[in-house]
């Protein structure tokens, strides 16, 4: 790109994941933006008040309220769908591919409280084995019981909340390893 | 009429109610809880009065403080809205022994449509049907037996103190049935400390039809047409409409003339609703409501009457300003409930600071809310933000107008329901009128969470953007060794370079 003196302008190459696919973006200049080899036509306006803004992309406008949550995480709300999106440049998602995966595996095997809310029951053990689909964890939220169940069959590494407890959205409230220990 | 009126409720409810009763002149009082401070109920009351912390048994449902908040604003009448209070007799009773005037039916009718059973019982004698089956507590399998198959399968065994699914069976052959009822006996018994248990014919996939009624102290019943709510998550309305689509005028007259019966079997005064299940040209009598509902606009749509308007003249002794016969039903009305809920993940309950609200306009629009920009979204209370109504001349004008509307309508801050609303009004079966209760279940994949391949690149190029803009402007000139970027001398947010609030520097 064409760097100007005396600044350090980043890469405009970047990798882009949403909902599990990752995209080859290149931010050019002239709102000139290329997603997978295609070139569209897209700009941005500055924040309104409320942080609003309007996305213009080849030609059709779009609000767009958008959440900076840091290390290239930006949470989107896009005519009334929210999305979380990732974007990194193409060196650090170059490194993160290489020596990533043992980090996000740990954080798969855990069970995070979906909202805030009060836990009612916990029924399962450190040590234990759940099935698939066994109730894990109670929680009360606006006088409703969730049930958290386990996604597939996990031994359980650690409890960390007990009943009374009140919970954050995305605690942490149990810690799984593999159901057979190698 | 009434002179003032304080509104026992909070939310979208409470602000329609101080609506209607300011059109007439009636002063307003609003009460509210420590989490309500802000919210629009209050602002457009001419007098608020806090009544307590945030949980609703120690505000909203604590008829004490609302008798007290009533006594301190001299309140002539009390309004209870629809849920907390507006279904207990002992608050109608309590308000009538402060000596005010209660917005609803009597005690002794509140009491008799909340008892299950004994409301089947006044109903099935004054010739309303019922869903087949007993309703006296059944006294082995084999009478559970017998009675299933007179009243045909496929058949549900309930728990006669139940409620939450606990104790309730559904049973498809004839030789399973003892065996569901001793284990439904057995899960009631383990729920409720009581194992009795009725059974009913069990209707797969019956319609939620309902018919809006009003009654004067006066002896004088209408009704006000039906209104179609098929469309429901676990017994909660998400849509709903009148008049109801494929309903004929012979089983709307047949349906209507009915629940009049049944309103005149309870001597009702006020605002109220007969709810039915209707299955393959049966309907059956479900519950009576007996206050206003969540979804009473889109009967307003349709017939020009202001049924807060009219609870308040019945309250006040008048007689019904109607006629039956002057009744009209014009167009087509479609209600949306906008809740603060993840549709997509299993429709938990969610959270946050509405950080922007976009309403929509246009004609034959109505936006009945609770919520403005800046309210913080609890889990206090029901996840109910708001209603959004619209009318058309017919069932697919309403639905084109509906669809605008909702696309113009912006919540930022909490996740809502708004895109599987938006999905349902382009789904076939909901285009073609094709409802039941169990539409969501069967329509699965409303849920997929991927929007389409458009609002992806949409996402990838917004994204995009903001995460290039933000890179540029953090390698933004600086002078060298300051460390003072240009970019906030500029702006001024510099701290040492604002000016002192006296002007100097």
């Amino acid at each position: 790109m064409t760097a100007q003196p005396g600044t350090d302008r980043p890469a405009s190459r970047y990798v882009v994941s949403v909902a599990g696919e990752t995209h080859d973006v290149v931010v050019g200049p002239d709102a000139e933006v290329v997603i997978d080899g295609r070139p569209h036509r897209a700009s941005l306006s500055g924040r309104g008040p409320t942080g609003m803004r309007t996305l213009f992309l080849d030609g059709e406008p779009g609000a767009v309220h958008a959440t900076a949550l840091g290390r290239g995480l930006w949470e989107l709300d896009l005519d009334g769908e929210s999305v979380t999106v990732e974007v990194l440049d193409a060196r650090t998602a170059r490194v993160k591919a290489l020596s990533g995966s043992v980090g996000s595996d740990r954080a798969a095997a855990a069970l995070k409280a979906p909202m805030p809310g009060l836990i009612v029951q916990v029924a399962v053990e450190s040590g234990e084995v759940v099935e698939p689909g066994a109730t894990v964890v109670i929680v009360e939220a606006m006088k409703m019981e969730n049930e958290l169940r386990a996604a597939a069959e996990a031994r359980v590494e650690r409890v960390l909340v007990a009943p009374g407890e009140a919970v954050e959205k995305g605690q942490i409230l149990v810690e799984f390893g593999e159901a057979e220990p190698r | 009429m009434i002179e003032s009126v304080l509104v026992a409720n909070r939310g979208e409810i409470a602000l329609r109610v101080i609506r209607g009763a300011r059109e007439l002149g009636i002063r307003t009082i609003a009460v509210f809880s420590e989490a309500d401070r802000d919210s629009p109920h209050v602002l457009h009351a001419d007098e608020a009065i806090g009544i307590g912390p945030a949980s609703s048994s120690e505000s909203y449902l604590d008829i004490g403080r609302l008798l007290g908040a009533a006594r301190a604003a001299g309140a002539a009448a009390i309004h209870p809205g629809y849920g907390f209070l507006a279904e207990r007799a002992d608050f109608a009773e309590a308000v009538a022994g402060a000596g005010l005037v209660f917005v609803g039916p009597s005690p002794a009718t509140i009491g008799a449509m909340g008892d299950k059973t004994e409301a089947r019982r006044r109903m099935a004698a004054a010739g309303v049907p019922v869903v087949p089956g007993t309703t006296s507590p059944l006294a082995s399998g084999a009478e559970a037996r017998t009675v299933a198959e007179e009243v045909g399968l496929p058949v549900v065994l309930k728990a006669a103190a139940g409620g939450g699914g606990k104790g309730m069976r559904v049973v498809r052959g004839l030789d399973d049935v003892e065996g569901a009822f001793d284990a439904a006996a057995r899960e009631a018994r383990a729920a409720f400390g009581d194992g009795s248990v009725y059974v009913e014919r069990f209707l797969e996939r019956p319609r939620h039809i309902e018919v809006q009624l009003f009654g004067d102290s006066h002896g004088n019943v209408v009704h006000l047409h039906e209104r179609e709510c098929s469309i429901q998550r676990r017994h909660q309305k998400l849509i709903e409409e009148a008049p109801s689509p494929l309903l004929g005028p012979e089983e709307r007259e047949r349906m209507c003339e009915a629940a009049v019966r049944a309103a005149r079997a309870v001597d009702y005064t006020g605002a109220g609703t007969v709810e039915f299940l209707y299955e393959d040209g049966e309907f059956f009598f479900l519950e009576m409501n007996t206050r206003l509902q969540v979804e009473h606009p889109v009967t307003e749509f349709v017939t020009g009457v202001d049924l807060v308007e009219w609870q308040f003249r019945v309250a006040a002794g008048e007689t019904l300003p109607m006629h039956q016969a002057e009744i009209p039903l014009r167009g087509h009305a479609i209600e949306c409930r906008v809740t603060s809920e993840s549709p997509f993940d299993g429709f938990l309950p969610a959270t946050g600071v509405v950080r922007h609200l976009d309403l929509p306009g246009g004609p034959d629009i109505r936006w009945d809310g609770g919520i403005a920009a800046g309210n913080e979204i609890g889990l206090h209370y029901d996840p109910l933000l708001g209603k959004l109504i619209v009318r058309g001349r017919d069932r697919a004008s309403a639905i084109r107008r509906m669809k605008r509307a909702l696309a113009e309508l912006r919540i930022v801050g909490v996740d809502t329901g708004i895109p599987l609303l938006r999905r349902i009004l382009d789904e076939p079966d909901f285009l073609a009128g094709q409802l039941s209760t169990a539409y969501l279940t069967e329509h699965p994949g409303l849920f997929d969470t991927d929007a389409g391949p458009a609002a992806r690149t949409a996402a990838v190029a917004a994204a995009a953007l903001l995460e290039h803009t933000r890179r540029d402007a953090l390698a933004a000139p600086r002078i060298r060794g300051a460390g003072v970027r240009f970019s906030d001398w500029r702006a001024g947010t510099a701290p040492w370079l604002a000016p002192a609030p006296d002007g100097h520097p």
